[in-house]
């Protein structure tokens, strides 16, 4: 699988997967929106740092149950960005698939 | 295992046992849930791995745990009190601003005059970097045979109202006794490394001669997600430790099994500082290391910062999880930022 090439599609999937399994530990006045416009870390974001590790820590796993290529989403060079690919589900879906697209290909 | 107790420098140097000691109050998830209703137990749980945890009662301090542990580590080894020439005590929670704690520890365990006795204040790197120090004392000659102390009592500088930090900390204390090697066992590589410029990213602002205590820095601080602190509590950027953890601690995890040619394969057994099983799942899965040889006691334990490791290194030995001549990774990282990796054969 790590071979082959992986769609967009399929990272905003295991994303928006990631964030059931979270949002199933969360009290139902904190779920997270699975939107692509959600904002998920940062000043505006809706998870405090408990929750964006949860996700974090989840997402790594799935992608390493789905694809079998190690991630790591909270980095030193992640953080020091201007713009955080962890600040929105739709960063944080582009920076995955950049990563994967750089570890797969 | 025995050791020599000359004085005379020596090549190398071994953790010769561990004892430690947990306060006897327990808090459960269960009794956080009772207490803070609007706290999401099941994520804390997922993320930190604990489900209970030791706290120190409202006078007991983190002296109070060491005596007991470093009682225990005598009642094993006859003769061992009268051999102590070197005493190290790490914590962040000292009874006084002065003396330090390894003074009083001297004379609550009735220690000779011949000891070398002070404290550092380090969190959860402080045994590794104990390791460093008590090896130097050790092969300059200076001592044979150091207790390395690291307890601590997190929670007494944690809000109760903080449910980012509640969940994970825990109070415990462990005494290690570090001495020339017999055989092959012994310390075989140690790094230490520090990034004050994240000296914010874990801290308690308030209480030091920069900042002192006042009605203003105990008034409350509320978050947006709820938790709350004041400038008297200890406060953790969670985001800014995970990064820090996989790209330095993994990196030195590396780099100091490259410089002694050993594969991770040929590690029996990895001990993290128990941060949390968010940090210790990824930084496996950072060095793709099997989980049947990384171990963890957090579930029942908790953080306990400095403490962690000899803990940790205690019950996989009494579990069988490792044993005398193993090859084991004991690595620490926290506030500072710093953080140090030990190899070592048991």
């Amino acid at each position: 699988m790590a071979t082959e090439t992986i769609e967009k599609q399929q990272i905003e999937s295991l994303v928006f997967a990631a964030l059931d399994t979270v949002n199933a530990r969360l009290a139902s006045e904190r779920q997270v929106p699975k939107r692509l416009d959600t904002l998920l870390y940062g000043d505006e974001g809706q998870l405090d740092s408990l929750g964006i590790i949860d996700l974090i820590a989840v997402l790594e796993q799935s992608v390493h149950d789905e694809f079998g290529i190690t991630v790591t989403l909270a980095t030193e060079e992640a953080l020091s960005q201007d713009a955080s690919p962890l600040r929105s589900v739709a960063t944080l879906v582009d920076h995955l698939y950049w990563l994967l697209g750089r570890q797969s290909g | 295992m025995d050791a020599t107790s000359s004085k005379a420098p020596a090549a190398r140097v071994a953790i010769i046992d561990t004892a430690y000691y947990l306060p006897e109050t327990v808090v459960t998830n269960a009794d956080l849930a009772r207490e803070n209703p609007s706290w999401d137990i099941a994520r804390m749980e997922a993320q930190t791995g604990v489900a209970r945890r030791h706290v120190v009662g409202e006078r007991e301090t983190a002296l109070d745990l060491a005596v007991p542990a470093c009682r225990q580590l005598f009642s094993r080894h006859a003769g061992l009190a009268e051999k102590i020439d070197g005493l190290l005590f790490c914590t962040q929670s000292p009874d006084h601003v002065m003396p330090n704690n390894a003074c009083i520890l001297h004379k609550l365990l009735d220690l000779g005059p011949h000891v070398a006795a002070l404290d550092y204040n380090l969190g959860c790197s402080g045994y590794v970097y104990g390791l460093a120090l008590a090896r130097g004392l050790i092969v300059t000659g200076v001592a044979a045979n150091v207790l390395l102390v690291t307890s601590d009592t997190l929670s007494r500088h944690i809000h109760p109202r903080d449910g980012s930090m509640r969940g994970l900390f825990a109070d415990g204390a462990a005494v290690s006794w570090i001495a020339a090697a017999d055989g092959d066992a012994g310390i075989l590589d140690i790094e230490c490394a520090t990034h004050g410029r994240d000296y914010d990213a874990i801290m308690v602002p308030a209480g030091g001669m920069r900042l002192a205590r006042s009605a203003e820095t105990a008034s409350p601080i509320v978050d947006k997600h709820g938790n709350v602190r004041t400038r008297d509590n200890v406060y953790m950027e969670g985001m800014r430790v995970m990064a820090f953890v996989n790209s330095k601690v993994a990196q030195q995890v590396r780099g100091l099994l490259a410089r002694n040619g050993i594969e991770r394969g040929a590690v029996d057994l990895f001990l993290w500082h128990q941060a949390s099983k968010a940090a210790l799942d990824s930084l496996a899965r950072a060095l793709e290391i099997p989980g049947e040889r990384v171990f963890s006691n957090l579930r029942d334990v908790g953080n306990t910062t400095g403490a962690s490791i000899p803990i940790a290194l205690a019950d996989a030995l009494a579990q069988g999880r490792c044993r005398p001549g193993d090859l084991v990774v004991m690595s620490g990282f926290g506030i500072g930022l710093s953080w140090a990796t030990a190899l070592v054969r048991l």
